[in-house]
């Protein structure tokens, strides 16, 4: 992924920007540990997805089949009488058939 | 198709090992970035390890016809930005406190000396530079990436880029002459 070739000679000042980077990183390496940790941490990546969500959340937002036929769940009950209130009541029908 | 582009796919297939052949090909610029904007190495060290932890998260998304590197490298920058944001919050004002405290570098006369102290005033002139600016001089001088490299891993147009080197080397300039100056003078009275 080089280009230098394409650059112009770096002046001195530049030089030193250069240096100063690489004086920082020279030799500097990352633990051993940090790639072993992070096969394990994508080890427990896997599996979990492997498994699927947690039995214990299956019924955190009430996933359960409704008795309702127009309810997808109790907490997305859909309410009629809400929708349609204003036209069916009671005093609409009595509206309608004065 | 390339070595990288083989690791993905078997990597995209639930191979464990191809996560652990492609970090030991990238660690070292991953690492050795993140080192060169955060100046911390456990910092670092947790960045390394987060980024290939979200190659393997959204290997899926990751395209095999284009080189891998400056996918790693966006990836380092992002969370170089969010380790660097955080702890500025807290950690910033008692760093120049420290720096009041201790004062410019004394000029120190022998050669090889004062290179050193050179080098150890353009760090701390490189680490006083907004992110932005030092994100560019990093992976400009420290990885050899071109202008266009640098632009497609930040997003932004290369007009930008250039204009944040630019600034960026002004702003080391005169940070190191600021210094250098006061430095001298302090020589001068002790």
């Amino acid at each position: 992924m080089s280009s230098r070739e394409r650059r112009a000679p770096l002046d001195p000042f530049e030089m030193l920007v250069r240096e100063s980077l690489r004086e920082r990183a020279a030799g500097r390496l990352p633990e051993p540990e940090v790639r072993v940790e992070l096969l394990l941490k994508a080890e427990r990546e896997q599996r979990r997805l492997a498994q699927g969500p947690s039995v214990s959340l299956a019924d955190l937002f009430g996933e359960r089949p409704s008795h309702f036929g127009y309810a997808a769940s109790p907490n997305h009950f859909i309410c009629l009488e809400a929708l349609f209130g204003p036209r069916t009541s009671w005093f609409s029908f009595n509206q309608l058939t004065r | 198709m390339n070595d990288d582009a083989r690791l993905i796919l078997k990597l995209q297939s639930g191979d464990l090992e191809a996560l652990g052949l492609l970090y030991d090909r990238h660690r070292l610029p991953v690492f050795r970035t993140a080192l060169a904007i955060t100046h911390d190495q456990d910092a670092a060290e947790d960045i390394l390890q987060e980024c290939f932890l979200r190659l393997y998260t959204y290997v899926h998304r990751v395209d095999t016809s284009l080189p891998l590197s400056p996918w790693l490298y966006r990836i380092t920058v992002n969370l170089s930005y969010t380790w660097v944001t955080r702890r500025n919050k807290w950690r910033a004002p008692l760093e120049d406190f420290v720096d009041q405290l201790i004062g410019p570098a004394k000029y120190n006369p022998e050669p090889e000396a004062e290179r050193r102290d050179e080098i150890r005033l353009m760090q701390r002139a490189i680490d006083s530079l907004p992110f932005s600016q030092r994100v560019v001089i990093v992976l400009y001088y420290l990885n050899d990436l071109s202008l266009q490299e640098i632009a497609d891993i930040l997003g932004v147009p290369v007009g930008t880029v250039k204009s944040r080197l630019h600034y960026g080397r002004e702003n080391m300039r005169r940070q190191m002459e600021g210094t250098a100056q006061s430095a001298e003078v302090q020589y001068e009275f002790t």
